[in-house]
């Protein structure tokens, strides 16, 4: 049982960790904010593993410089489906339930459809490419350049959004619309652009962890998947629209599942993760972290 | 000591003009099924506190909601500062200078009272003056200096009133409007606040305050008026109606 207590795993989890931190944040804030449940929410990562894969075989871009590109691609995906679908349903004041069955709906229908487009367009082949493959010995444990740059690259986005949101003005409205939306509105905040600003952000930066995801993982249409669901547990588990819960949360799923799969198995990971998933939902709905937020 | 009932319509065409700094013509609101206000007109006492009463369900929170922007207005028209303000959203009221403390508080639960505060201040006409209104309002809730880093779910009912007073304030506003600020408070609380009330119109607020606290309310109010099935049937000077034989049976018991 000693290689349990090895600085390997602790890196794999911690980098898996902050990766499924950075995406449920972007589920969070889209979800906290407008009550879009974005079962699409892996598709996006997937683009943007598409994206940097391009980049790089194309125009030989590094992916971490074409990060802020990716970001912006994806963001526009999120004010798309915004400005198309959601909108003028969030302006009307529907109310909550009603929101997150049509979004459901039509994320479905979004994720198909853009799983779909990426088989045509990219063919269903696996693919991969070696960027920042050097292995780094750093006290005993063997890391590659491009995990060392996931890791600091996520953990940076996690520290930047939370001085956003606990340091500014704008961020105290994105706490506030999630929190108490009526109460948001009567204090005077800009709905709307506040909304713009968390799906521009959300759909963001999950593009943005899918480049630094294609740098060490095989990408295809259908990666986006496992990243869905992933999310789903880690918001749920942190408390929905819970922000530094669903982080934290990130981070607990990746090191359950990284040793979990270190004692047993790679087979047993998707049983893992549904079993915490339906584990969470039966015995403790309003999330391991955090109460449930109210409507 | 009993002043006649005077009719809300013709008292409203003859009081009701574009100077007027704030004013509700003819209003019609309701929800989607429901028609809850049928012609509500009334005019704010500039520097002064006009109050609504009413029972349960007369309509109070959705005029006061209607003003502030948050439920949509069906016809009719409000004007404010002699501009007419009817479709104006949310935002672009409060920005202008109406600002709301809605019943049941709401503050922001996960949020500290300072930040609760902060984002009170976040039109820009108050964001210039942010730090001399805390200040302000600091000293007039010293129980919110206190709290201030405890998160705003944690406080006792009393003091998340205060809150929202205080969140209110910050929003630098020129009209207040109050929905039920002493509802489920210990009788001490609803006193002091309404203690306090006064000296907002003493800082040159004008006030609207909706409240089923009849008595309390009258003798604060410089007028009153009283909203029944979601119109006005009655209204005067709060002293008047304090003495009015129809208030007295049905909203003060004797
Ligand atoms: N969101 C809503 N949707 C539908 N109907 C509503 C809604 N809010 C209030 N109503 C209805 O409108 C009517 C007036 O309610 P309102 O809350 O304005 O009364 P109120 O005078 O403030 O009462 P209270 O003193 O109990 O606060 C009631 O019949 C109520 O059921
Ligand atoms: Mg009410």
């Amino acid at each position: 049982m000693d290689f349990l207590l090895s600085g390997q795993l602790l890196f794999a989890a911690l980098v898996l960790g902050s990766v499924y931190a950075v995406i449920a944040l972007g589920l969070n804030l889209v979800y906290g904010t407008m009550r879009l449940l974005n079962i699409a929410h892996g598709e996006i990562v997937m683009v943007g593993a598409y994206a940097a894969f391009w980049g790089f075989s194309l125009l030989g871009l590094s992916p971490l410089v074409a990060l802020p590109v990716v970001g912006v691609l994806t963001g526009a995906i999120g004010l798309f489906l915004y400005g198309t679908l959601f909108r003028a349903q969030l302006a009307a004041n529907k109310p909550v339930a009603q929101l997150e069955a049509s979004s459901l709906l039509l994320f479905f229908g979004v994720s198909i459809v853009m799983q779909n487009l990426a088989s045509l367009a990219f063919t269903a082949t696996p693919r991969a490419y070696q960027h920042l493959d050097t292995v780094y010995q750093i006290g005993g444990v063997a890391m590659t350049g491009n995990r060392i740059a996931t890791l600091v690259v996520s953990v940076a986005i996690l520290v930047a959004v939370l001085l956003f949101l606990n340091r500014s003005i704008y961020g105290l409205a994105v706490k506030a619309l999630i929190q108490h939306r009526d109460a948001a509105r009567v204090v005077g905040i800009n709905v709307d652009r506040v909304q713009t600003v968390s799906i521009l952000a959300g759909f963001g930066i999950a593009g943005i962890a899918g480049a630094l995801v294609s740098m060490a993982e095989q990408i295809s249409p259908f990666m986006g998947f496992p990243f869905t669901i992933a999310s789903f547990v880690v918001i749920i588990m942190g408390g929905l629209g819970n922000i530094v819960g669903g982080i934290m949360a990130g981070f607990l799923l990746a090191f359950i599942e990284i040793y979990a799969v270190a004692l047993t198995s790679a087979n047993f990971r998707s049983i893992l993760i549904y079993g915490i998933f339906v584990g969470i939902l039966v015995l403790r709905p309003q999330g391991l972290l955090g109460k449930a937020r109210r409507s | 000591m009993s002043s006649p009932p005077i009719s809300a319509k013709t008292t409203m065409r003859g009081r009701t003009t574009m100077s007027d700094f704030f004013s509700v013509r003819d209003l019609h609101v309701g929800y989607d099924e429901v028609r809850v206000l049928h012609g509500v007109s009334l005019t704010a006492v500039e520097g002064g506190i006009t109050a609504v009463i009413g029972s349960n369900g007369a309509g109070k929170s959705t005029l006061l909601r209607s003003l502030c922007g948050i439920v949509p207005i069906g016809s009719g028209t409000v004007s404010f500062e002699g501009r007419d303000v009817t479709d104006q959203s949310a935002e672009r009221l409060v920005a202008g200078g109406i600002s709301m403390v809605p019943e049941g508080r709401w503050i922001f639960p996960d949020m500290t009272v300072l930040e609760n505060l902060r984002v009170g201040a976040i039109n820009p006409r108050a964001r210039a003056v942010k730090d001399e209104t805390l200040q302000a309002v600091m000293e007039m809730f010293p129980r919110l200096r206190e709290r201030s880093s405890q998160l705003g779910g944690t406080l006792s009912g009393g003091e998340q009133q205060m809150l929202a007073l205080g969140r209110g304030l910050m929003a630098a506003p020129k009209l207040l409007l109050l929905d039920e600020p002493t509802l489920g408070l210990a009788p001490g609380i609803a006193k002091q606040i309404f203690k306090i009330l006064p000296d907002l119109t003493a800082l040159g607020l004008t006030v609207v305050l909706a409240e089923q606290n009849v008595s309390k309310t009258l003798s604060i109010a410089d007028y009153a008026y009283v909203l029944e099935n979601g119109g006005i049937v009655l209204e005067g000077s709060g002293k008047d109606l304090l003495g009015d034989d129809a208030i007295r049976t049905a909203y003060l018991g004797h």
